[in-house]
């Protein structure tokens, strides 16, 4: 009967085992292919994930304060495009009252997500843009959890043509997700003078990496 | 005499007495500890220390003053980097290396009448020429400065903390904030 190494658990002979020193040999060799290639596979390099919002996307201007909205969704934008996903991150539905995303195993993640803002084609003045990332449930999307704020950021001036047309807003968090019920809920507002009924904003991606094995 | 390979695994030679039992174990017990050193920084390399601190509660701050806004909740540490009973203001950190570094701050507005600049910035240890984000404040709404920096820790201990400045006239308060920090680097 073989004894087995410590930590890798591969097998070696014993005095007391038949002598069979092919047969030994054999053993201990597939043990540690086998573990050398699942060590091999799992070295994958750090986990990753991209989601795009493609087209436009018209974002209400509504006048309530930044950090409660109407409702926990309102803001809320949509992807449609997965440009990579080796993080094992669900991209939601992109139906209002969805819209989140969801990594399915917990750790601490970079998120980065990104808007393009173009000229506000309506007759008003921007007073106020912005983007937020939320936690949102991604098993209840239209309720709020307890402290959905992860980090927000602001441009109190309207984009406007020296701004070649277009402002590219970002956010950066680090958090920790539990893989079980938190997403990330990427959101946009604006505010004008007076009301317009939406604000078209551009493309948006949120790059997620995850930092943390739990 | 038996030898051992460059990452250090025993084999006998001709000339060495045949122990087939012993040998074996001497080898497999070699590469069994390699292999799990090659575990140990595989793991550790995908389990970088990683902190973020958060508070809610408002902080009243002076007009036309730098302070560090602090913080009531660790809500994620696993490598001590927070400790909010000692110093409620800052992240540690706790091995050397590249870290991704950010915090943000949610002020709130006051209507006050002069609206001028808001101020982030990220503030290692004592240091000066940190990295800053500045915007214009908003009168009725809340404004939002987040900032990201890849900050090189060469000496343990070294820290960060988040500054704020606001020009509005009179004091204004920070609600929603937090600072996270995740090492991406050896």
């Amino acid at each position: 009967m073989p004894a087995f190494t410590a930590n890798r658990g591969y097998p070696y002979s014993v005095p007391t085992d038949p002598v069979d020193v092919p047969g030994a040999l054999q053993a201990l060799a597939e043990a540690i292919d086998t573990d050398v290639c699942a060590l091999q596979a799992g070295v994958t390099g750090r986990p990753v994930a991209r989601f795009r919002g493609t087209g436009t996307f018209p974002s209400a201007s509504p006048t309530h304060p930044v950090n409660t909205p109407p409702a926990p969704y309102s803001d809320r934008i949509p992807f449609d495009t997965t440009d990579f996903n080796t993080a094992n991150v669900t991209l939601g539905s992109a139906e209002p009252g969805q819209r989140l995303i969801f990594p399915e195993d917990p750790g601490f993640y970079f998120a980065l997500a990104t808007v393009y803002v173009p000229l506000l084609t309506a007759a008003a003045t921007t007073l106020f843009m912005g983007l937020q990332i939320r936690r949102g449930d991604f098993t209840n999307p239209t309720s709020l959890v307890t402290a959905p704020r992860l980090g927000g950021c602001s441009h109190n001036t309207p984009v406007e043509t020296h701004d070649r047309n277009v402002r590219v807003m970002s956010l950066g968090i680090g958090v920790f997700m539990n893989g079980t019920t938190d997403a990330f809920s990427v959101e946009w507002r604006a505010d004008t003078s007076p009301d317009v009924s939406e604000y078209v904003i551009g493309e948006r991606t949120i790059t997620i990496l995850k930092m943390t094995q739990s | 005499m038996p030898q051992n390979t460059p990452r250090g695994y025993t084999y006998p030679l001709y000339t060495d007495p045949a122990n087939f039992p012993a040998q074996i174990q001497d080898f497999a017990t070699d590469v069994d500890l390699d292999v799990q050193a090659q575990v140990t920084a595989t793991t550790g390399g995908l389990n970088r220390p990683s902190a973020r601190v958060s508070a809610t509660a408002n902080q009243s701050i002076a007009a036309n003053t730098f302070v560090f806004a602090t913080f009531a909740t660790e809500e994620y540490d696993n490598a001590a980097m927070g400790n909010l009973g000692i110093n409620n203001d800052r992240l540690t950190f706790t091995s050397t290396g590249i870290y991704l570094v950010h915090g943000e701050v949610n002020f709130t507005s006051n209507g006050n009448a002069t609206v001028n600049g808001r101020w982030g910035s990220l503030v290692f240890n004592l240091g000066i020429n940190p990295p800053i984000n500045t915007l214009r404040g908003a009168q009725a709404m809340d404004t939002e400065l987040s900032l990201t920096y890849l900050y090189q820790v060469t000496s343990v201990g070294d820290y960060v903390r988040l500054q704020v400045r606001q020009e509005s006239g009179a004091a204004l308060n920070i609600s929603a904030r937090s600072l996270s920090a995740t090492k991406v680097a050896n």
